[in-house]
């Protein structure tokens, strides 16, 4: 009931009159003719007529008509209007008043025009919502085949087409609007509500689908009606942050109301005695920038936008595009790599024109290559769009991913730091929305253009030559789970070679290397749409690879089968290249397929059903064993004698990319900071300026994280590759610069953690480099533990965020240490990243002598304990009970006390569980999450979310005397500020089991206790009943860490492991316990596990193979560890970090990898390098360290849902599903070789 | 879907029927063809499922790619047994060879094939359509072009039944140019079988699509023409084009007429088998020159004008004697004979046929069945065609007509040609 409000918000949003300003001064009132629809048909003579006065001055065009075909009679006037009759019979272009006046009445003339930068006809740079404000005349005559005007131009022939185009995910972006209203609470519809589209005045619209039945809909997902997306300013958030909850009496004089200003600003003056409350205004959810982040982003800030239905940005490599069809059916020119560009390559990326046009200058970026259409739409036309993390982010099939500003630094930043003003802030912003761009090189457009040129210098990486949204992308290659580089053959390339990225193997698709580019798979169907509006991706697609592959056992069909195909399918054998020739051709039993871009290029495509043939020539016994091998994983056999129901990854339940992948992008989320005082333009609808606006930033854009998950019903609800989906955390500094949330994940609509998943096609298939046996299975060698928790999703604590600060427990206060800058990058202070990106301030911090400057505290028992979650930090305070911190106001300069206890009164918020000695507390997960609202025939039905597992309504404190206790803290997650008190909601010790407990780790419904006993392990699948299952003796022991099927112990003798594969039978392995002397707080990350040792420092133990593990170092950083207590594991940009809670010593922040360090440092688990680079003495010792946001984590070992799964019907495999990868009927461990 | 379907089908299965194509007087106009692929757009003939509503079905190209066999004349030049027949013949490659090429691809000179020409297309649009650079603009722009226009720009009035035989007979026939020898025949080239009528339906239906439908905006448009008028046009049009290259001396080898002149079954007889007979007039033993177009035509002129019927059995029985008395006099008798072909031409055009007339010819096609005028498989399966189109042409539907069925069934194995009882079992139908 709580989205009642917002859905009428929805309704009315379009009714409300424009609040923002216009800088775009008032437009000039003409009296526009509106020239007639173009012809279907026409005779030559008629059609010369509409093109007289035209040609006097263009006296030549490319394809006078656009289309290459000779069927097409058309005038200039039929598509551009203006008028033929105004003769001219000078020069092509002179620069008289003559001519000026000629020019102005033969063509139509803007409303806007210096918008336009009228007479010059390139497109103008970022000019977003000019089409919406101009004459739906003077769009057609710039681009006729924009969607404003686009029937009358080109309907009389293309109407069908128009109307799919319209409806096509490339114009509505509902997949966006809709995950990002899901995936963040804003909207509980997983059958999306929202899409763009406008009317032909510019209007928003709302848009019909084509007409389906119920039963269509159902089946494939088929969205009736999309609304447009509301105003930002009138929309309330959907986030459970404190500052948005209602009440509160004022912010500050400077306040901006955004939503309902008061005539005179009267209320905002009002001032009460007294502390300043910190919440946003006086007024409820919707006004005064209590609103919804992702929404103003979306309005505001260049995510994937524009879409189709504006021109492209005009104004950098990778931006050059119109809008409506020319959007990609007339070429610019983007990029001068061939394999991206095709042919085009050669005319550069600066959007320069080749048309033989006299009038247009060949040097003005912003003109298309030639005044024609074409369907050879080169990949680099495709990628001005699809480069985006979001926007199914096409980066990978050409080998490319987000590049992380750490890798060839030194190329890219300044040798000298810069602090650019606020001009020089929003014009580089305005182009590219990564808040790091305003320091580094890349800002400048020129360095930015050259940026490819610089690879034959470059250490770490290789650029690519399209530049998109301003941004670089990095290309990615082949490595060894260590990080090394390899060849071809699998041979590591050493990291000096000075060959090293032309030996080893660049991971584009196949296709990519075959010479294929976006069209030649994606035909117009998938282009285009087929009329239906849709919100997922996949559902829109009507390609399958079987259609061009078969399967093992039939040939291809050439018939398209994919969610959005027709019922016979589209027939490909049909399809005709621009040259004439036919796209696929059987020739001798072979299927050809010719390149639409190429005409001397044709491929033979490999078909499956040859490579299982054992007598064919494309036999591959490693495919078809594969492919072959059989469910009964006791026997392993395989062949074809299997039918389809016996075979382990038949093609009816796994996508053929769950193997024939290379790597899989995963974007652990992106920052998204709200600036109140930054003034800027809305891209969408009416347009105008207002003052809110985000910067955009990945954070850890990784290319070595490869999970599987299922698909929905829509899609087949196979088994398909996941990423993490570019999750969000938001921040926001308000026009006092206070900052009055910080990195906050939201909450999903399904109540699971906003750090979204989702199923994809990675795009990324190669004929070597698949997914092998031990990618998804146990190894016989028992080397892939870390991999296969990667695979299920369980996480591996390598991509987490610790973000701004660092959060210590000491013996008498928690303290909050900012380790970062706020500025983007955010780099971590002392970092690499932060000696590049902020050369004076890491020299300062040098001259600190490594000591962070800034911390907060707050008093508080021994707190050995403790875990950040939201806006609340949870503490085992000893004797003190668990102690629920408000820490909402961290980094706020507005609030004098930033930790507290009660916010309002303690009548009024009461976070404190009393009990006897509270020793630890641990969340099921780090990440927000909120159970009560995944509940009802809405959620399980309609959008069909498993339930969540009952055990994260729980906080869980174990106590030395009381047990272990249990506490609901989802009041915490309700938006209601009113009923925040803490209670238990059980107690538990039967027969003293737990006395002495001392520290909790939480397996999804299995808890894992150390008490005097030992290690006991506790089922909680009832969480208000739990089971005792296990007790595993100890010696005295400290504390754990659990990776999938093994939990790593400390205790008095060291490192121990305890085989956990079936919690009931946990047992330990007396032969992998490590000796160490002091080793107490313990963190698995990846493939190594870091143990605070005391006195020692820090040891460091490689458990690749989990039941062997191995010393690989102690480091105590020149003797400046001196009592290491406790230790987390966390990703900044392309580094690996370790947070050390050094008792006496303080926090000590090491840097795990650098680029320098580390060449290794893109790999899957390299090799720790550690150095000490920043410190902060605490008053007391520091015991604890909050684990950080699990970023990876998608489900939990026992099953349990964790992350919320963008789209409708997909999730993690649950309980059954992984136990059937590594477990066999009996539940005992089977393993495949490691080949 | 037509009543012919079924009909199709067993033509189909005939065994000897050959799919070959041809290239018709494409070459008169100094126009370009542009490729199939130019009329292949999703916009204009592309289209996956014929829409309704329109002039045109809009999936003619569908349509031809998949059941259209004339898409396939080029491709089957690079089959195995084109490749066995080109060993045979001693040339290189049948996928080079003029021979082939003038039957299976349109084979224009290069300065005439547009950009997006593919040779590879086989017979494509305009190869019975015409050369399309001239009309391909304006050909769609109802009503203000019209039909006539069209025509006048080059498009084929394949509607006509005189032009359409043109076309067709070109290839499945062959002309004084263009002719499928008794070498081509001997390396392993099917018998050409043809009568246009039913090929048109044959080909009009195939694989169940239509490639054009006769629905009224196709009458109002264009002249239809009854299937009889199709069938006289294209006996007449294959009899004078076989005459004519009887007539000319481009096709003798050595001291030989081309073998494949003549009719197949006149010597290509089973050694087994002592129930042939001669046709009426003709010893034993004698070649015939192919004469399947002339009997039917006789057989059809029978119900006309019985005196001009018998005119034509006596030349047709002339021009076999004259080829087994000397090459000059065979070529002299089919000269004089194919001079006869316009003046029943122009009979044939000032007539209109009336019902009766069908009855007529059909009883004149039994009754010279029952006098032995079908000797061979080569008339006789002209018999059974032209039964067949004169039965449907009454309006009586040959959907799951037993007769019919069983008259193709009995012609199923040339082999296995029985004239007395093809005879039996063609004068059940009528």
């Amino acid at each position: 009931m709580r989205y009642r409000p917002l859905i009428a918000a929805l309704l009315i949003a379009t009714a409300f009159a424009a609040v923002a300003s216009d800088e775009h001064g008032k437009p000039i009132e003409r009296d526009h003719v509106t020239a007639p629809v173009a012809p279907l048909m026409q005779t030559v003579a008629e059609a010369q007529t509409k093109s007289a006065g035209c040609n006097d001055c263009h006296q030549a065009t490319d394809l006078p008509t656009m289309h290459a075909s000779p069927a097409v009679v058309l005038g200039c006037t039929d598509c551009h209007g203006g008028n033929a009759s105004v003769r001219w019979s000078g020069a092509a272009v002179a620069a008289t008043p003559d001519y000026a006046a000629a020019r102005d009445r033969a063509h139509v003339l803007p409303r806007y025009p210096a918008d336009w930068h009228h007479p010059v006809s390139a497109n103008p740079e970022r000019s977003y919502t000019l089409l919406n404000r101009e004459a739906p005349e003077f769009i057609r005559f710039v681009n006729p085949s924009d969607y404003r005007v686009v029937r009358e131009a080109c309907g009389a022939c293309h109407m069908k087409t128009i109307l799919a185009a319209e409806r096509s995910l490339m114009s509505t972006n509902a997949m966006f609007w809709g995950g990002a209203a899901y995936n963040n609470g804003l909207l509980p519809f997983k059958n999306y509500l929202l899409g763009e589209a406008y009317t032909r005045d510019g209007e928003a619209a709302i848009l019909e689908g084509a007409p389906a039945t119920a039963e269509d809909r159902a089946i494939h997902g088929i969205i009736q009606r999309l609304y447009p997306l509301p105003r930002w300013q009138n929309l309330e958030p959907a986030d459970i942050f404190r500052v948005f909850e209602d009440g509160g009496r004022n912010l500050s004089n400077l306040f901006p109301e955004t939503g309902l200003p008061n005539a005179a600003g009267q209320i905002q003056r009002l001032e009460e005695p007294g502390r300043p409350d910190f919440r946003q205004s006086n007024r409820g959810r919707g006004t005064g920038a209590r609103i919804a982040v992702p929404v103003l982003n979306i309005h505001k800030t260049r995510l994937n936008d524009p879409l189709a239905w504006f021109l492209g940005t005009n104004d950098q490599p990778g931006d050059y595009r119109s809008s409506g069809c020319s959007a990609c059916h007339v070429v610019y020119a983007n990029d001068r790599d061939p394999k991206h560009s095709g042919a085009y390559a050669e005319f550069g990326h600066t959007g320069t024109t080749q048309t033989v046009d006299p009038t247009i200058p060949r040097d003005r970026p912003g003109h298309p290559l030639t005044h024609a259409f074409s369907r050879a739409i080169p990949t680099s036309q495709c990628m001005v769009c699809h480069m985006h993390q979001p926007n199914l982010f096409m980066n990978t099939y050409l080998g490319y991913t987000m590049w992380d500003y750490e890798s060839d630094a030194p190329s890219m930043w300044p040798k000298e730091q810069r602090y650019p003003n606020a001009a020089q802030m929003r014009s580089m912003l305005d182009r590219n929305p990564e808040g790091a761009v305003v320091r580094g090189l890349w800002g400048d457009p020129e360095f930015l253009k050259r940026v490819s040129e610089l690879n034959p210098t470059l250490q770490d990486t290789q650029f690519a030559d399209y530049h998109g949204h301003g941004w670089n992308f990095r290309a990615v290659y082949k490595r060894d789970r260590k990080g090394n580089l390899l060849d071809a053959a699998g041979t590591v390339v050493a990291n000096d070679d000075p060959q090293k990225f032309k030996k080893a193997v660049h991971l584009s698709s196949s296709h990519a290397d075959a010479g294929m580019h976006c069209v030649d798979c994606h035909f117009a169907q998938d282009a285009h749409g087929n009329g239906h509006l849709y919100g997922e991706v996949a559902q829109a697609v009507e390609i399958d690879c079987k259609d061009c592959h078969g399967t093992v056992s039939g040939y291809p069909t050439l018939r398209t089968s994919g969610p959005a195909a027709g019922p016979n399918g589209t027939d490909l054998s049909v399809l005709r290249n621009p040259d004439g020739r036919r796209r696929f051709e059987w020739l001798n039993g072979k299927l050809i397929q010719r390149s639409v871009l190429n005409p001397a290029l044709e491929w033979e495509l490999s078909l499956v059903k040859d490579s299982v043939t054992p007598a064919h020539p494309g036999y591959n016994e490693k495919a078809a064993r594969a492919k072959l091998m059989s469910r009964d994983t006791k026997q392993l056999s395989w062949g074809t004698q299997l039918a389809s129901a016996e075979l382990a990854h038949a093609d009816e339940q796994m996508e053929c990319y769950a193997c024939h992948t290379s790597w899989t992008t995963a974007c652990g989320g992106c920052h998204l900071p709200i600036e109140a005082n930054w003034k800027t333009e809305s891209h969408r609808y009416e347009g105008g300026v207002a003052r809110n606006w985000s910067s955009y930033n990945p954070q850890v854009a990784r290319d070595d994280v490869f999970m599987l998950g299922l698909r929905g019903p829509t899609e087949g609800g196979k088994v398909a590759p996941v990423r993490s989906s570019s999750a969000l955390v938001l921040s926001s500094t308000n026009a006092n610069r206070e900052r009055i949330y910080v990195q906050q994940p939201p909450i999903a609509a399904s109540g699971y953690s906003s750090q979204a998943m989702n199923p994809h096609y990675p795009h990324t298939e190669r004929k070597t480099e698949t997914k092998g046996c031990t990618d998804c299975h146990l190894s016989a060698s028992g080397n892939n533990n870390a991999v296969i928790a990667q695979t299920l999703g369980l996480g591996t604590q390598f991509m987490n965020l610790l973000g701004f600060h660092a959060w210590v427990g000491t013996t008498e206060e928690v303290v909050a240490v900012q380790v970062t800058e706020w500025d983007e990058p955010q780099a971590v202070i002392g970092s690499y990243l932060h000696r590049y990106a902020y050369p004076d301030w890491a020299a300062r911090h040098r001259e600190r002598d490594l000591a962070l400057p800034t911390a907060q505290t707050h008093g508080s028992g021994t707190a050995r304990c403790l875990q950040l979650r939201g806006e609340y930090l949870y503490v085992a305070e000893g004797e003190h009970g668990l102690v629920v911190y408000d820490a909402a106001s961290i980094g706020n300069k507005g609030v004098s006390q930033r930790l507290i206890t009660a916010p309002f009164s303690p009548l009024g918020h009461d976070t404190r569980v009393r009990s006897k000695n509270a020793t630890c507390v641990a969340l099921p997960t780090t990440q927000p999450v909120h159970p009560a609202r995944n509940q009802g025939e809405l959620m399980r039905a309609t959008n069909l979310e498993q339930p969540a597992a009952a055990i994260y309504n729980y906080a869980l404190v174990s106590d030395a005397s009381e047990g272990l206790i249990l506490v609901d803290i989802n009041t915490l997650a309700d938006g209601e500020f009113r009923n925040n008190r803490l209670h238990r909601a059980l107690t538990w010790n039967p027969g003293g089991v737990l006395d002495g407990a001392r520290h909790v780790t939480i397996g999804g419904n299995v808890a894992y206790v150390i008490a005097h006993a030992g290690l006991v392990v506790v089922d909680l699948s009832d969480p208000l009943a739990p089971k005792a299952l296990a007790t595993v003796p100890l010696s005295n022991g400290r504390a754990s860490a659990l990776q999938f099927r093994y939990l790593f112990v400390t205790d008095a003798e060291g490192l121990k492991v305890v085989d956990v594969t079936q919690p009931a039978q946990a047992r330990l392995l007396p032969a992998a316990t490590l000796r160490l002397d002091h080793a107490q707080g313990v963190f698995a990350a990846r493939t190594y596990i870091y143990v605070a040792d005391g006195a020692a420092g820090l040891a460091i133990v490689d458990i690749e193979r989990p039941e062997q593990p191995r010393l690989l170092m102690h480091y105590d950083a020149e003797g400046a560890i001196q009592d290491a207590r406790d230790v987390v594991v966390a990703s900044t940009n392309a580094s690996l970090f370790a947070y050390v809670a050094d008792g006496s010593g303080g926090l000590k922040v090491l840097q795990l990898t650098a680029p320098d360090s580390q060449p290794n440092f893109y790999g899957f688990s390299p090799e720790p390098k550690p150095q000490l680079i920043a410190r902060y003495t605490t008053r007391h010792p520091a015991l604890a360290l909050s684990r950080p946001l699990e970023r990876d984590r998608a489900v939990d070992e026992t099953g349990g849902q964790i992350a919320v799964f963008g789209r409708r019907g997909a999730r993690p495999f649950n309980g059954a599903e992984m136990r059937r990868l590594y477990l066999d009927r009996d539940g005992a461990p089977w393993v495949v070789p490691d080949d | 879907m037509t009543d012919l379907k079924r009909i199709a089908a067993l033509l189909v299965a005939l065994a000897t029927a050959p799919v070959v194509a041809q290239s018709p007087v494409a070459t008169q106009a100094p126009a370009n063809h542009l490729g199939v692929a130019s009329c292949a757009s999703g916009v204009c003939h592309g289209v996956a499922k014929p829409l309704d509503g329109t002039h045109v079905l809009r999936n003619e190209y569908v349509t031809w790619s998949h059941f259209d066999p004339h898409a396939g004349a080029y491709r089957s030049l690079r089959s195995e047994a084109s490749a066995r027949m080109a060993a045979r013949l001693g040339i290189e490659s049948a996928e080079r060879e003029p021979l082939c090429l003038d039957c299976h691809a349109e084979n224009v000179p290069r300065a005439a094939r547009g950009p997006r020409f593919q040779f590879d297309d086989g017979i494509g649009c305009e190869a019975c359509h015409g050369a399309s650079s001239r009309w391909i603009a304006s050909h769609d722009d109802q009503p203000s072009v019209t039909h006539a226009d069209n025509l006048a720009h080059g498009l084929a009035a394949l509607e006509q039944a005189e032009v359409r035989a043109a076309v067709c007979t070109a290839c499945h026939v062959g002309s004084t140019d263009r002719h499928a020898n008794h070498r081509l025949m001997a390396a392993g080239h099917p018998r050409l079988v043809f009568e246009l009528d039913t090929y048109s339906e044959l080909w009009r239906t195939s694989g169940g699509r239509e490639h054009y439908r006769r629905d009224d905006d196709y009458r109002k448009r264009k002249t239809e023409s009854d299937s009889v008028a199709v069938w006289l046009a294209g006996l007449l049009e294959s009899a004078e084009q076989s005459l004519g290259i009887v007539a000319s001396d481009r096709h003798s080898q050595g001291v030989f007429p081309d073998f494949a002149l003549f009719n197949c079954y006149s010597c290509h007889r089973s050694m087994r088998l002592q129930r042939w007979k001669e046709p009426p007039g003709l010893a034993p033993g004698s070649l015939r020159v192919n004469d399947s177009a002339l009997v039917m035509l006789a057989a059809a002129l029978d119900a006309l004008d019985p005196a001009g019927a018998a005119k034509l059995r006596a030349a047709t029985t002339a021009l076999h004697r004259a080829a087994n008395q000397d090459l000059p006099a065979m070529r002299a008798a089919a000269d004089s004979l194919q001079q006869q072909i316009p003046l029943l031409r122009q009979q044939l055009a000032t007539r209109r046929i009336s019902a009766a007339d069908r009855n007529a010819m059909q009883d004149a096609i039994l009754a010279a069945a029952e006098r032995g005028e079908y000797p061979d498989y080569a008339a006789a399966e002209q018999a059974a065609m032209a039964v067949t189109l004169l039965f449907a042409s009454s309006g009586r539907p040959l959907d799951a007509e037993p007769r019919i069925e069983a008259l193709f069934a009995d012609l199923k194995d040339d082999e296995r040609y029985d004239a007395a009882r093809f005879s039996r079992i063609l004068n059940l139908v009528r």
